[in-house]
């Protein structure tokens, strides 16, 4: 066996090289997983300005209206559109999803569709379904799931390959803190205008900075998929079938014996009853979901879910039961063991839905530090294989390549999802398929972006594409103003921080890029001029100080 | 570490991927048979049911497996790798039959 370099130098040396190769991998799909999950964080009010026909913060009704309207839809529309109906779920707004009230049905046989349920959003006032009154658009959803279900591949196989890209991310995240001797003093550091050091700095400052929040959300990211992830220990011992799933499911979730009675009633089953005793017995407009068992059976049960404040995800894991013939309330489940504790907390904190704006802006800017640390990454590999050329000979293809890859990815995957948007805007409402089309702009304009990257001279590439980037940015909200309703200046007037948000989120990254134009033309992103022997020199002892740092 | 712009040879892109396969698969086997034996140890003293005790060794096993990628890549002889992790899985698995 030969003796490559890298492999065999001293510890440190060993975990650089791991920590590039395990970083490089998958660093295009981690770019993706990142940007699409941090756009994630705002699911419900970007879903909010894909929908300019919904209007601004209504009054919203009493839970009791609200449940009542749902009811009735399921059980005349969905009813008479499916036929039997096996459980009702009913979504009841949040502040944040205060446009939509869900209405959700599981059906005793699988429709036309092949599907087994049905679910339907409504307006919380009027009952009328949003798909009604509202344009259709695959919204803030789709990017957030797209983050661990990818797209235009099947389910299974998407979330098995963000799991390994994760896992080598988070060798990647150990390695890199291993390899580090001052990482405390790497975070003040930042040296602009040197070239390959200044990128080594970014990606410092960009990984230090966000580094809690990236091991976090690694680590937390492979817990989504436990067992489909590492199955090896629950193979050996309790075994991965479905009898298997329920009791470590049991063990996750524990429940209590419903047929355990505790003579409490409410006034009568009515469900306005059983929701003035919940909201008695919780703080007022605490109930997040309604779900009915087996309805209008014998045995048929009503669970109450509570909008969590605390770190758990939010599938109201504070309930409380109803016996639905008799109202009489039913058993409160057990406390959950620690283990279980711990696993939804860290799946609580990679949701962060428990945050509030402050928190969820702060988990946006650590998403986006993870997307300049990824960012910085490429590139800094690029320029240290670059700077390795000697005066005179040519530049390897694959080193002209993966500068072309680079551009394609940093700037191209945000070009698409700047064209997502405008897709949402430009695609005619009634555009039959126009939800999937809007994601068919996406990955269009990005595969154009590579396209673009190859066939340009490269930093007049960058120089383009950052500049079309910062121009849609700009003129987002601009082609909102020109054809809705619900542009910044009417947004603003009625307080609909939701919507002004992003038109004012897209014009301060559309006047950050502005900044950072001109620079591009001196810019160390890229430089086709050969290097010279002094400049060779100093980069790459630049590299083995680099090395020795640990990149 | 450098050395992509001059001629990778063969045997240094073989000891890449038996590295890697070592590193996936092997950590794989390890991290299983490690949190196996643990949970079947810890049921037996009544430390924690097998369960529970399933669970817990499942949700922290990315943590030794990572250090066995590390320690793959660290290492320099390939033999002592294939028998450290070998033996090491083997033996274990080996009392998990016997205490189970």
């Amino acid at each position: 066996m030969s003796n490559p370099t890298g492999l065999h130098g001293a510890f440190r040396q060993s975990m650089a090289w791991l920590h590039t190769w395990s970083g490089l991998v998958f660093a295009i799909l981690l770019y993706f997983v990142f940007v699409t999950g941090t756009f994630g964080y705002f699911t419900y009010e970007i879903d909010h300005w894909m929908q300019p026909e919904l209007p601004s913060r209504d009054e919203i009704p009493s839970n009791a209206e609200m449940a009542e309207l749902a009811l009735r839809h399921i059980e005349t529309d969905l009813a008479s559109q499916e036929g039997e109906l096996t459980r009702y779920f009913i979504g009841l707004p949040t502040s944040r999803t205060y446009q939509y009230l869900m209405a959700f049905a599981n059906l005793a046989e699988l429709n036309a569709d092949g599907e087994g349920f049905i679910r339907e959003d409504l307006n919380p006032v009027s009952g009328v379904p949003v798909s009604d009154v509202a344009r259709d658009t695959s919204g803030g959803s789709i990017l957030y799931r797209m983050h661990y279900a990818l797209h235009y591949m099947p389910y299974e196989a998407a979330y098995y390959t963000v799991g390994l890209a994760t896992l080598f991310m988070f060798l990647a995240m150990i390695t890199g803190v291993v390899t580090h001797k001052k990482i405390f003093a790497d975070f003040f550091t930042l040296r602009l205008g040197k070239g390959q050091r200044t990128w080594l700095d970014a990606h410092n400052m960009t990984s230090v900075l966000a580094l809690p929040f990236m091991l976090m959300i690694t680590y937390s990211g492979l817990l989504f998929f436990l067992v489909e992830y590492s199955p090896g220990t629950m193979i050996l011992t309790i075994g991965v079938d479905r009898g298997a799933m329920q009791e470590l499911s049991s063990h996750r979730y524990p429940e209590a014996d419903l047929k355990d009675a505790t003579g409490v009633f409410a006034v009568s089953p009515a469900m306005k009853d059983l929701i003035a005793y919940v909201e008695h017995e919780w703080a007022d407009d605490q109930i997040r979901y309604i779900e009915i068992n087996s309805p209008g059976e014998d045995n048929s049960i009503i669970t109450f879910g509570a909008v969590d404040q605390g770190l758990y995800r939010d599938r109201g894991f504070t309930v409380m039961r109803f016996n639905a013939t008799t109202g009489e309330v039913l058993a409160e489940d057990p406390s959950r063991p620690l283990d279980s504790e711990f696993y939804q907390s860290a799946l609580g904190l990679h949701e962060g839905r428990f945050a509030n704006y402050w928190l969820r802006w702060a988990y946006f800017a650590s998403g986006l530090l993870g997307c300049g640390m990824i960012a910085t990454g490429l590139l800094l590999w690029a320029k240290k294989r670059r700077a390795l050329v000697k005066t005179g000979m040519p530049i390897p293809r694959s080193v002209t390549i993966m500068e072309r890859v680079n551009l394609g990815t940093i700037v191209g995957l945000p070009l698409g999802v700047a064209a997502y948007f405008w897709a949402n805007r430009l695609l005619p409402v009634q555009f039959e398929g126009r939800a999937e089309w809007e994601i068919h702009c996406l990955f269009l304009v990005w595969a154009l972006s590579f396209l673009h990257a190859g066939a340009r001279e490269i930093k007049l590439a960058w120089r383009e594409q950052v500049g079309a980037l910062a121009a849609m940015c700009l003129l987002l909200p601009v082609m909102n103003a020109l054809t809705t309703e619900a542009h910044l200046g009417n947004s603003l007037a009625a307080g609909d921080w939701e919507r002004a948000g992003f038109d004012l989120t897209s014009l301060v990254f559309g006047l950050a890029l502005c900044a950072i134009w001109p620079r591009l033309t001196s810019s160390s992103t890229v430089s086709d001029e050969p290097t010279s022997v002094e400049n060779a020199e100093e980069v790459t002892g630049l590299t083995a100080q680099a090395n020795k740092a640990g990149v | 570490m450098f050395g992509a712009l001059q001629q990778i040879d063969l045997s240094y892109r073989w000891n890449i991927v038996v590295r890697s396969l070592l590193a996936f698969i092997g950590g794989l086997i390890w991290v299983s048979v490690f949190g196996a034996l643990t949970c079947v140890l810890f049921d037996r003293i009544g430390l924690m049911p097998l369960v529970q005790a399933a669970h817990v060794m499942t949700l922290f096993s990315f943590l030794p497996w990572c250090g066995i990628a590390m320690w793959v890549f660290y290492e320099r002889a390939l033999k002592k790798l294939f028998s450290w992790l070998g033996i090491s899985s083997l033996l274990m698995y080996l009392v998990f039959i016997l205490v189970n």
